[in-house]
């Protein structure tokens, strides 16, 4: 596939997306598409799955190639191309797994036999056997990531093109997506990734392509890159490719803290429309923590561990009959909790209420109980978050970064005690999660608690005070 | 799984709530026509049985019954005057709406999008009506499971009912729902458009569709109900 002098500004935009772009790629290559947010990784994407011009309107400049075919000139289905894509929620045509699979292969038209043996075969490659007849309501987010890439191949298509596929993934999830895509290189298909995780991908790399502002900035062969440490990445605008470990730290005696004794949580499946979902509950046992008030503290673990669940569960958000929550001083209920706690969810988007980034502050100081701290005002909150500039914006048009800052802004203006986040840097390039640690410290800094659930090492390297570990040696 | 004994093709389903909303709404008041409301409105609940939706067939029981009895009570037992004609029609009403209503929700609850693809195809239907059927079947759970978020969202936010009034509660509420779904229904149509959702060949859908027992039974049971209300 080749780019050839391409330029691409999508309709209601003031300046192009990819500028002037000259590529190849060779057949078998293994390409990783990497920079900040905004620089064109994604629209990359687009180019090669057809859905610039199919989809997205805009104006487009210069030739592209796939497989020989130029995709403007021919409908989108005859595109050799398969796409994954970044939210595994809204990728599902159809509610269950093996109809799911089947789905790309169905729509080639191939009869019934070859449409069951591609699905198994799927199924096999990608060691899906116990998701194969399941809802997919009732899927975590890395199974149906599974499920999406299942069902990708099946069609065998000659490219893959995946949109940030790990944003929203557990790095066990994201370990799991690597064998997969591993596989792909193995078949000898050209895969096309754009990425802020760089790690899963560093060892499968051919080449990294790094963007800014949408002109390729620089270039380097997996070898080159893989030589690239943590202060040239940055450099680049780009997180880490290496993993940092996290060691637990207990706060000191003598510290005020908060306290957790004895909470068992029990989890639920959801029930699932048309197929029953499998009701075992699941014990999550947390034990005993100690949360230093006043300080950051990350609370890190494998996914299945329980992070989210205890998020809620400190937010008053769910019952949970073993455990008890104290200040030190007194037992909060969950009520209280409810009132006292600030919760971050893990989806930002199900979070803001009104039409523009002021009014979201202002709402939330209205809320804010008179007894608390005293307060910031609206615009004192939004230059600190860095979102004076969009204050009159609606929220749901702001950048992922953007929306997790004025949530945490929110939190802010509560005034509430504690601050708990679930995964606030999920899909965050490098400065946008500088953003939101330093959003973290000055939760802290205006003497609010801070709980934050993440497997993000450099999140927790570059904002904890302290890490709570919630695995355990089993 | 719900058990296979109680699954039926899609079509079937379809069929019957089309037809059960037909006998509701146009049978009258002899004898024949009040046993054809009786055999449909039996029907939905034994589905919602094979479903394990216990709570549910028990709550339409509770209140279909009495209603339809009561209906058919004070049909003859005119001299109870105006307000027995008011509280006649409300039980009328609620026997003949309910039916179809709760018909509706096991029709969303038992079928799958595959299954409704398979059989709307089967029956040569054009792709312009498949599509959008099989993307509202499909939306319902979603835009379930998106505001049950938004509402978890609320009351970590402390925005209840009582704290900021009816119409901006209705607005907190609603505007993160529209604005999720509608960013998913974006992403379903990339997604599907990607994995050749408009080739214009004919699609092989492995999903099981076709006549079984159950199939057998129910429009069987059909058949006699728009049978005895001609006949009767």
């Amino acid at each position: 596939m080749s780019l050839n002098g391409v330029s691409f500004s999508y309709a209601a935009a003031e300046r192009d997306s990819l500028t002037r772009l000259d590529l190849s790629l060779r057949p078998g290559e293994f390409v990783v598409l990497a920079g900040p947010s905004g620089s064109g990784k994604t629209t990359l994407t687009r180019l090669v799955n057809g859905l610039i011009p199919h989809y997205y309107a805009g104006s487009l400049s210069g030739q592209v190639l796939v497989n020989g075919i130029d995709p403007s000139a021919c409908p989108l289905w005859r595109l050799p191309v398969g796409s994954v894509f970044q939210n595994p929620r809204a990728q599902f045509f159809t509610t269950d797994t093996a109809s799911e699979i089947a789905f790309g292969a169905e729509n080639l038209g191939l009869d019934r036999a070859e449409i069951l043996r591609r699905v198994d075969e799927a199924v096999a490659a990608l060691g899906l056997a116990e998701l194969r007849d399941r809802s997919v309501f009732a899927l975590s987010g890395g199974e149906k990531q599974r499920v999406a890439c299942a069902s990708v191949a099946a069609v065998k298509p000659a490219i893959f093109a995946l949109d940030e596929p790990s944003a929203n993934l557990d790095l066990k999830s994201t370990g799991q997506l690597r064998e997969i895509m591993a596989g792909w290189k193995a078949s000898g298909a050209t895969v096309v990734v754009a990425e802020h995780r760089l790690g899963f991908l560093r060892d499968l790399a051919d080449r990294v392509l790094v963007f800014a502002d949408g002109q390729l900035q620089a270039e380097y062969s997996g070898a080159a890159f893989r030589s690239l440490g943590d202060g040239q990445l940055h450099r680049l605008g780009l997180r880490s490719a290496w993993g940092k470990t996290m060691a637990a730290t207990s706060p000191p005696d003598g510290v005020d803290c908060f306290e957790v004794e004895g909470l068992v949580c029990q989890q639920r499946r959801s029930q699932a429309p048309g197929l029953s979902a499998p009701a075992r509950g699941q014990r999550i046992e947390i034990g005993d923590l100690r949360i230093p008030k006043g300080k950051v503290t990350a609370l890190v673990g494998a996914n299945g561990c329980g992070k989210s669940t205890f998020a809620a569960w400190l937010g008053g958000l769910r019952r949970d009959r073993e455990g008890r929550f104290s200040d030190g001083q007194r037992e909060w209920s969950t009520a209280q909790r409810r009132r006292r706690v600030f919760v971050v969810l893990q989806d930002v988007n199900h979070q803001l209420f009104t039409e523009a980034v002021a009014e979201e502050i202002a709402l939330a100081l209205r809320l804010a109980s008179p007894t608390s701290q005293p307060l910031l005002s609206v615009d004192q909150i939004m230059e600190s978050l860095d979102i004076s500039s969009v204050a009159d914006r609606h929220p749901m048009s702001l950048s992922t970064g953007q929306k997790q800052r004025l949530a945490i802004g929110a939190a802010l203006a509560s005034g509430r005690e504690l601050i708990v986040l679930d995964e606030p840097s999920a899909g965050l390039d490098l400065n946008h999660m500088f953003g939101v640690a330093n959003a973290l410290r000055m939760l802290a800094r205006s003497g609010q608690t801070v709980v934050v659930a993440t497997h993000d090492t450099e999140l927790v390297a570059a904002c904890a005070d302290n890490i709570i570990s919630l695995d355990r040696p089993r | 799984m719900a058990p296979e004994l109680f699954r039926l093709d899609p079509r079937t389903t379809l069929l019957l709530v089309a037809l059960l909303n037909v006998v509701m709404f146009s049978a009258g008041f002899t004898a024949g026509a009040g046993t054809a409301r009786l055999i449909f409105m039996a029907i939905p609940p034994v589905l919602a049985v094979g479903l394990r939706r216990w709570k549910a067939a028990l709550v339409y029981l509770a209140l279909v019954g009495p209603a339809f009895a009561f209906e058919s009570w004070s049909l003859d037992t005119w001299w109870l005057g105006g307000a027995n004609i008011v509280a006649a029609g409300l039980a009328s009403l609620a026997a003949r709406l309910a039916p179809g209503i709760f018909m509706a929700y096991i029709a969303v609850i038992s079928i799958r999008v595959s299954e409704l693809m398979a059989g709307l195809e089967a029956i040569h239907l054009p792709r312009l009506a498949v599509i959008p059927a099989a993307v509202i079947l499909r939306f319902l759970p979603t835009v379930r499971e998106e505001s049950r978020s938004v509402q978890i969202a609320m009351n970590a936010r402390g925005l209840s009912l009582a704290r900021v009034g009816p119409l901006a509660w209705l607005e907190y509420r609603l505007i993160p729902l529209i604005m999720s779904t509608l960013r998913c229904g974006e992403e379903l149509s990339q997604a599907a458009l990607t994995r050749g959702l408009g080739r214009p060949v004919k699609a092989n859908r492995i999903a099981r569709i076709g006549m079984r027992p159950a199939d057998v039974l129910t429009l069987g049971a059909m058949a006699a109900g728009i049978g005895v209300w001609i006949v009767g």
